[in-house]
C-alpha cells in the first residue's frame, strides 16, 4: 500500500512542482489572453524549471530544500487559486482520460521497474552520480561521459526527493511531461471532440513502454512538442 | 428531480466506455493489485531474472552477502545490458580481483575465450555460483 501511496504522491508532487511559477491565472493576467489553461502553464514551467535544473546541476544545492520549497509554495498558491475559481464543469473528458493514461503508464513502469539497454548501460551511471551527491566532474569516470547529463540530473532529483527512494519514481517526470506535452497540443484544437481524438491518436501512435526504460527520447519529444505549442503563443 | 436528456445520457455512456477501455488497455487495476501484493525486490527479480536475463537477483544477493565496499565488474555473456549500474557507487574504484559472470557457460569455448581476450581473466577461483552465474576471484 505504501508503494501505491508513494506513486500517487509522486504524481501529485510533479503536478504541483510544475505548476510553479506560472499557472493559468498568472498567464491570463500577464498576457491578457483568456485562452490559456494549466497545461500551457505546466509546459512553460517545464522549460523554466529545466533551465534552472541545468544551472543547479553544476552546484551542490540541497535537493530537498530546492524541491520542497517550490512544491510547498506551489501548493499554497494553487490550492488558494483553485478554491477561489473552482468550476467542476471545466473538467473535460480529455482531462480525465489524460489522468488515466498518466496513471496507466506510471503503474506499468512501477510494476516492471525495468530499465532497458541504454538506461542500464549509459544513463543510470549518471543518475547514480547525482543521486549520491556527485558533481558533473564525476561524469568522466562513467561510460559515455560526453552524453548530456540534464535528463539524468532531473531523474536523480525526483528519485532523491521521493520518500521510498525507488529508482523508477525518478523516471515519472518523463511520463508526466510526455502526457502534458500531448495534452498541450491537443488543447490547441478548439473542439473538444477533435482534441480528444488528437490525444488518443497521438498517444496510441507514440506510446512505447520500452522508451520509458531510461531512454531520453521522450524528453526530446516533449520539449519539441512544447516548442511546437509555443508557436501559437505569439 | 434531476433530469438527464438523451444527449447527456449518450455522452455519459461514451465517456464511461472510453474510461473503461483505457483502464482495461493499461491493465490499471490488475497492475495496481500486483504492486500491492508483490514487494519491489520480488518484482525486480521477476523482470530482470535471478540468474537469467540481467540477473538482478544473483548480483543483489552477492552484494548483500559479501558487503563489498567497492564496485564489482559484472560481465553478462548473453545479449543483455550489464546490471552493475544498479549497484554503482560514485567515487569508488572498481575491484580488480572480484568479478561477477552472468549467463556464463564454462563449457562454451567462446565464453572462455572472451573471458581471456576481452576481460583479461585467464585463471580464476569460483567463490560463489548459482546455475550460470558466478562470483569469481582472479588469480594473480
Amino acid at each position: 500500500m505504501t508503494e501505491i501511496i508513494q506513486i500517487i504522491y509522486s504524481v501529485f508532487f510533479l503536478t504541483f512542482f510544475f505548476l510553479f511559477p506560472l499557472n493559468k491565472f498568472f498567464l491570463i493576467l500577464i498576457t491578457n489572453n483568456k485562452g490559456f489553461n494549466n497545461t500551457d502553464a505546466i509546459s512553460i514551467n517545464f522549460i523554466i524549471h529545466f533551465f534552472f535544473f541545468f544551472l543547479i546541476s553544476f552546484s551542490k544545492i540541497n535537493f530537498y530544500l530546492y524541491g520542497y520549497t517550490i512544491f510547498t509554495t506551489s501548493v499554497i498558491i494553487n490550492i488558494y487559486l483553485i478554491k477561489k475559481n473552482y468550476n467542476s464543469k471545466k473538467i473535460s473528458l480529455l482531462d480525465i482520460l489524460s489522468v488515466i493514461t498518466l496513471f496507466g503508464i506510471v503503474i506499468q513502469i512501477a510494476l516492471t521497474n525495468r530499465l532497458e539497454w541504454d538506461g542500464l548501460a549509459h544513463w543510470l551511471y549518471k543518475v547514480q552520480i547525482f543521486y549520491q551527491n556527485g558533481s558533473v566532474l564525476d561524469l568522466k569516470e562513467v561510460p559515455f561521459p560526453s552524453y548530456p547529463h540534464l535528463g539524468s540530473f532531473v531523474w536523480a532529483f525526483f528519485w532523491k526527493i521521493s520518500y521510498l527512494k525507488y529508482e523508477y519514481l525518478g523516471r515519472f517526470f518523463y511520463i508526466f511531461i510526455y502526457i502534458v506535452s500531448i495534452l498541450s497540443l491537443a488543447k490547441l484544437l478548439k473542439d473538444n471532440f477533435y482534441s480528444l481524438i488528437f490525444f488518443i491518436v497521438v498517444t496510441t501512435l507514440t506510446l512505447d513502454f520500452y522508451l520509458f526504460g531510461g531512454y531520453q527520447e521522450y524528453l526530446l519529444f516533449s520539449i519539441l512538442s512544447i516548442f511546437a505549442r509555443f508557436f501559437f503563443f505569439f | 428531480m434531476l433530469k438527464i436528456s438523451n444527449n447527456q445520457t449518450k455522452s455519459i455512456i461514451i465517456s464511461l466506455s472510453l474510461i473503461l477501455i483505457l483502464t482495461q488497455k493499461f491493465n490499471l487495476f490488475y497492475n495496481s493489485y500486483i504492486i500491492l501484493r508483490e514487494p519491489r525486490e520480488i518484482r525486480l527479480v521477476k523482470y530482470y531474472g535471478y540468474c537469467s536475463k540481467e540477473s538482478y537477483g544473483f548480483v543483489s544477493d552477492i552484494y548483500k552477502k559479501y558487503k563489498f565496499n567497492d564496485n564489482i565488474r559484472t560481465y553478462n555473456f548473453d545479449d543483455y545490458a550489464r546490471i552493475e549500474s544498479f549497484f554503482f557507487k560514485n567515487k569508488i574504484k572498481f575491484n580488480e580481483k572480484y568479478f561477477i559472470l552472468l549467463n556464463f557457460d564454462k563449457n562454451n569455448k567462446k565464453h572462455s575465450d572472451n573471458l581471456v581476450t576481452e576481460f583479461k581473466i585467464s585463471s580464476y577461483k569460483i567463490i560463489e555460483s548459482k546455475d550460470s552465474c558466478y562470483l569469481i576471484k582472479k588469480n594473480d
